[in-house]
């Protein structure tokens, strides 16, 4: 059941084989929502280890927990303002710690210690359809920025500076999840792989230097997310209307 | 390995198996990458956390010895506040003792100014009646020396005032 891409090699590389679970109607890919729940459960630990005993001067993974959200709270109010940023901020945290998790789950944890009878465990963000979903929830928030705080005026903001935009701002809503989505899937998917071939050829140290560029990259690539996240948000709510009238 | 059952799949062979087998798991790069990252994240996560740790604390102290040195400037200008307005009362006591002193003692002067003034009044008033009759009295006296002279020119005829004084010599030649 395993197809070996290299035959009599040691080891064998799973891609497009998925642990299907059935919803209803729906196949649903097992694997990633096993790795989800794993990540999903280190994020709720670390979260309650950090707010459950809180000192006033913190210590220990408290401070650490706090050292992360004040490094949130920079990367979202250093776009939304000092007025905005609040309101986003848990959205765009949460979109963050769960891809950064998730990335560095990919490569630090031993997901294949564990064999799934079908498909193999590895960073959920590494499948189209959790980046897809992370990239739709992004659209969504934007949207809903945009239209509760200008109404269906809002859309007019499509017509800035010049009417000629209208067409590109329509393709840029779907662009945006498209770009966001593959960007990174494929990333994670490249250096997941990458790692998978060369530890397939030479399974001892050679692989080491690309995990720790996938490290590098896997952070980059959440904190890319994360960033373009907040700038859609950003857009949406900026005030093209009031800055017209004004001038 | 015996295959653990764990989780119903559409596998045939369903449930999860442990794959022990450390190459092909990726084990050891795994180790060694952890290892890596806590060796040299350890102390510059370790340096970030106590110097965060340090800020705060000394952030924490710096406001809370700013909020004493509040407090006691607080106390100070309260009980500053306070002999000030004691002795804002005794001034104003003082103050008020001066002026009702001040009040009775112009009083007193106002009744004995006024005294002298009805007084001197009643003097003047006196003086000039009496200054007003002696006139009248004169000017009576005038007038009727004025008209016993008139007559007296009329009337007097040498005659007459030969008579008066035959008569008054007569008197005096009768005393004497």
């Amino acid at each position: 059941m395993h197809p070996l891409l290299l035959p009599g090699t040691l080891a064998s590389l799973e891609v497009g084989k998925h642990l299907y679970w059935h919803l209803g109607n729906l196949k649903i890919h097992g694997q990633v929502f096993i790795t989800s729940w794993v990540v999903i459960g280190i994020l709720l630990v670390a979260a309650l280890l950090g707010t459950r005993n809180p000192q006033r001067i913190p210590k220990g993974w408290q401070n650490f927990m706090e050292y992360v959200l004040e490094f949130l709270r920079q990367l979202v109010r250093g776009q939304l303002g000092e007025k905005e940023y609040r309101a986003w901020l848990p959205f765009v945290g949460t979109l963050f710690l769960f891809i950064f998790a998730c990335n560095w789950s990919g490569i630090l944890v031993p997901w294949k210690l564990i064999e799934l009878p079908e498909g193999e465990l590895a960073a959920s963000t590494n499948d189209i359809n959790t980046t897809a979903a992370l990239a739709l929830l992004t659209s969504l928030a934007y949207f809903y920025a945009g239209l509760s705080r200008k109404g269906l005026g809002y859309f007019s903001g499509y017509l800035y500076p010049t009417p000629i935009m209208l067409p590109f701002k329509i393709i840029e809503d779907f662009t945006k999840p498209l770009s966001l989505s593959f960007r990174l899937f494929g990333n994670i998917l490249a250096d997941e792989l990458v790692v998978g071939v060369l530890v397939l050829l030479v399974p001892l140290f050679v692989p080491l230097p690309l995990m720790i560029l996938g490290l590098f990259l896997s952070a980059i690539q959440a904190l890319i997310f994360a960033t373009l996240a907040t700038t859609y948000i950003a857009e949406a709510l900026e005030d093209h209307g009031h800055e017209e009238a004004h001038n | 390995m015996a295959p653990v059952p764990l989780l119903a799949t559409e596998a045939a062979e369903a449930g999860l198996r442990f794959n022990g087998d450390l190459l092909q798991t990726n084990l050891i790069n795994i180790v060694i990458v952890l290892g890596l990252l806590i060796y040299f994240g350890r102390g510059f996560l370790t340096r970030l956390l106590t110097d965060r740790r340090q800020t705060i604390e000394t952030t924490l102290k710096d406001a809370e010895q700013r909020q004493s040195d509040a407090l006691a400037r607080l106390q100070e200008a309260q009980s500053k506040l306070a002999r000030a307005q004691e002795t804002a009362a005794q001034i104003r006591q003082e103050g008020e003792q001066a002026a009702e002193q001040l009040r009775a003692s112009l009083l007193k002067q106002a009744e004995a100014d006024l005294a002298r003034l009805e007084e001197s009044l009643a003097a003047s008033l006196r003086a000039e009646a009496g200054r007003t009759t002696s006139q009248i009295q004169q000017q009576v006296a005038a007038l009727a020396l004025a008209q016993v002279e008139m007559q007296l020119r009329h009337r007097l005829t040498p005659d007459l005032q030969r008579q008066f004084t035959d008569r008054a010599l007569a008197r005096l030649g009768g005393v004497g």
